[in-house]
């Protein structure tokens, strides 16, 4: 067995340019595989990052057409749509809200932040867990407190190491009321800070922060069962067309997203799908032929080993070991040059960098079965040939 | 039982409609332990009655009993097995696998070898030890890691013949082997294969050198694809 090895990476060591053009022939294709895959589970994950933001029983408007600039700062949806979707059967965890940068300061230092009046639910629709403190209560809205929840980066801004509960922070020229502190959300998939945050009363903002004229930015439910769906979404659409235009919102729910992101990447799967069948296929034929010459070239070789007793499964054997070192070769030299070019190709796809092991093992898989695939024939050509004919075949 | 007994040995080359007989009914017994010259003019018909004695061709037509049994209705697969177990070939152009180093050039025969016949011959030595033993025997020990091209031609064909050797055969086939050894290398290259007669083996060496063919106990000169003369040599 050993022996049979070394006598093997002999052989390819030998005829280098054979070896490496036959490498390089697979290797277009081990490369390309790798990347369409990582690529494909990239935008996978960032489905499912956004969808798990989302809630995979959520429904989000926002103003605005989707992929048109920032949305925030539109205000196209109005307290009406709310009051006529909350009549809808189904929903639950109705929310909404309007948002803008303001300055935020204590007596000593200011920062800007996001400021956010809210509708009830949004902490709990949102999934914000309270952390110190509490959240809003009905009595909250009801008699317009002026009460604020902050996210970490603003009490740690302000309040390091100490506890921000009952401490004053003026939004614009408004004192509030630091009621509570949610947990670390981090960083949304497109790098906005979640953690800058202030809600306040949807109401209180429009007294203090500034008019809103019943505008809001976006509106938030979830529905009881996902299997009425597409029905909610349907219903509500029909609200909205009734109040706007088409172009004014967009309903976003975890079947758009992934439509969304993978649209992106079923592009780019498609181009590059085609084109790494293209280079394993032209790869096969290349290694093919490649064989085919070396075979010919070495065929008294093969004739000698004949006469010294070698069986036509032995010869075949022989050359289809050859092409396996050929794929594993190709298949390690792509996977290193894959790890190499995954960050920049999948950060100019706007596609969160992932390595992962299931690229390798297609490539991997792919690049073996199109060497076996191609040597065989030429395998099957020497085992056939005649010994005695072979032999005379020999350069001097 | 005689090792080899060929029968009304014919090989027909077809080319489209030309028929050439090459050989035209060859009968030949070969005991265990000979040493059998074949010799005659060029283009007799030697090469190709040694390659089907070495299993490495078929006959058109005839009989072959290998130790009694009949080889030629077996496949060639089973044709293959035989020839790795029981027949060492020598050719004159070395046949030396260029990128191997002369050990391995020994051991290449032995992969080919079946499974208990190996068991069977190396059940006291290891292969490698063998191998060794061998090149030693033949003054090649301090070339064993070179490679063929640095080799003289004596020291290429004593390479040859340690390969031969390797899987232990019956039968050693030799294809001119001095053919392309000045003459010194090419009487030492005899010499092997006499003292390997001398332990038992069989030899059938073909040439067309009357000085090489008479190292042979026995002579057996074809003309026109036929045995014309079969003759005890004066020498043994
Ligand atoms: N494959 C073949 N097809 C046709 N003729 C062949 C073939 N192989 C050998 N011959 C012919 O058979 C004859 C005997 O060849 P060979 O056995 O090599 O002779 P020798 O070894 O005695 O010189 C030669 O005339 C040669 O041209
Ligand atoms: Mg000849």
């Amino acid at each position: 067995m050993f022996f049979f090895l070394k006598e093997l990476i002999s052989s390819l060591l030998h005829n280098k340019v054979r070896t490496f053009f036959a490498i390089l022939g697979i290797l277009f294709g081990v490369v390309s595989l790798i990347l369409i895959v990582a690529a494909i589970e990239g935008s996978n994950l960032q489905a499912n990052r956004v969808i798990k933001k989302l809630g995979p029983d959520s429904v989000l408007i926002v103003s605005g057409a989707i992929g048109k600039g920032p949305k925030g700062r539109l205000r196209n949806l109005s307290l009406k749509d709310v009051r006529e979707i909350s009549k809808l059967e189904g929903i639950f965890a109705l929310t909404y809200g309007i948002v803008k940068p303001t300055t935020v300061s204590s007596l000593s230092s200011s920062k800007f932040s996001a400021v956010f009046g809210v509708g009830e639910n949004w902490l709990s629709s949102w999934n914000y867990k309270i952390e110190q403190g509490r959240g809003f209560t009905l009595k909250d809205f009801r008699d317009l407190k002026k009460v604020a929840v902050i996210g970490h980066d603003v009490s740690d801004f302000f309040w390091p190491g100490e506890n921000p509960i009952g401490k004053v922070i003026l939004i614009g020229k408004t004192p509030f009321r630091v009621i509570g502190v949610y947990k670390k959300k981090g960083k949304t998939p497109n790098g906005h800070n979640l953690d800058n945050r202030v809600f306040i009363p949807y109401r209180v903002y429009d007294k203090t922060v500034e008019k809103t004229y019943d505008k809001v930015s976006i509106i938030r439910f979830r529905v009881l069962d996902t299997s009425n769906y597409s029905t909610i979404v349907e219903e509500v659409r029909a609200i909205l067309l009734k109040n706007h235009s088409p172009n004014d919102f967009t309903l976003i729910t975890p079947v758009v997203v992934k439509k969304f992101l993978s649209m992106l990447s079923a592009t780019f799967a498609l181009f590059l799908g085609i084109a790494s069948t293209t280079a394993l296929i032209v790869g096969g034929f290349v290694l093919s032929a490649i064989f085919y010459v070396n075979v010919y070239t070495r065929q008294w070789e093969i004739g000698l080993r004949k006469a010294l007793g070698a069986t036509r499964k032995k010869v075949v054997i022989r050359i289809l070991s050859e092409s396996l070192v050929v794929a594993v070769s190709s298949a390690i030299t792509g996977s290193i040059l894959g790890i190499l070019l995954i960050p920049s190709i999948l950060e100019s796809l706007n596609v969160p960098v992932v390595y992962p092991a299931k690229a390798f093992i297609i490539a991997a898989i792919f690049s073996v079965a199109v060497c076996l695939f191609a040597a065989y024939f030429p395998a099957k050509r020497a085992s056939e040939f005649n010994p005695v004919e072979s032999l005379r075949r020999k350069i001097q | 039982m005689a090792l080899i007994e060929l029968n009304g040995i014919k090989k027909v080359y077809r080319h489209g409609d030309i028929e050439t007989e090459i050989l035209k009914g060859i009968d030949l017994k070969i005991e265990r332990g000979e040493f059998i010259a074949i010799v005659g003019p060029s283009g007799s018909g030697k090469s190709t009655l040694l390659y089907i004695l070495g299993l490495l061709d078929r006959p058109s037509s005839g009989s072959y009993l290998l130790e009694g049994k009949e080889v030629l209705k077996l496949s060639d697969d089973e044709l293959s097995r035989l020839r790795a177990d029981y027949i060492g070939f020598v050719f004159q152009a070395f046949y030396l696998i260029p990128y191997l180093t002369v050990l391995d050039n020994v051991l290449l025969p032995l992969q080919y070898l079946p499974r208990e016949s190996r068991k069977k011959k190396f059940s006291n030595i290891q292969p490698e030890k063998f191998a060794e033993e061998i090149l030693n025997r033949l003054g090649l020990s301090d070339r064993k890691n070179f490679k063929p091209e640095q080799l003289s031609g004596g020291q290429k064909q004593r390479t040859a013949i340690a390969r031969a050797l390797m899987n232990k055969p019956e039968l050693i086939l030799a294809d001119e082997p001095t053919g392309q050894l000045d003459s010194a290398s090419g009487k030492a290259v005899m010499e092997i294969l006499k003292e390997l007669h001398r332990e038992g083996k069989t030899i059938i060496v073909v040439t067309h050198d009357k000085e090489v063919a008479s190292y042979a106990q026995r002579i057996v000169e074809i003309k026109d694809g036929r045995i014309v003369r079969c003759s005890s040599s004066s020498k043994n």
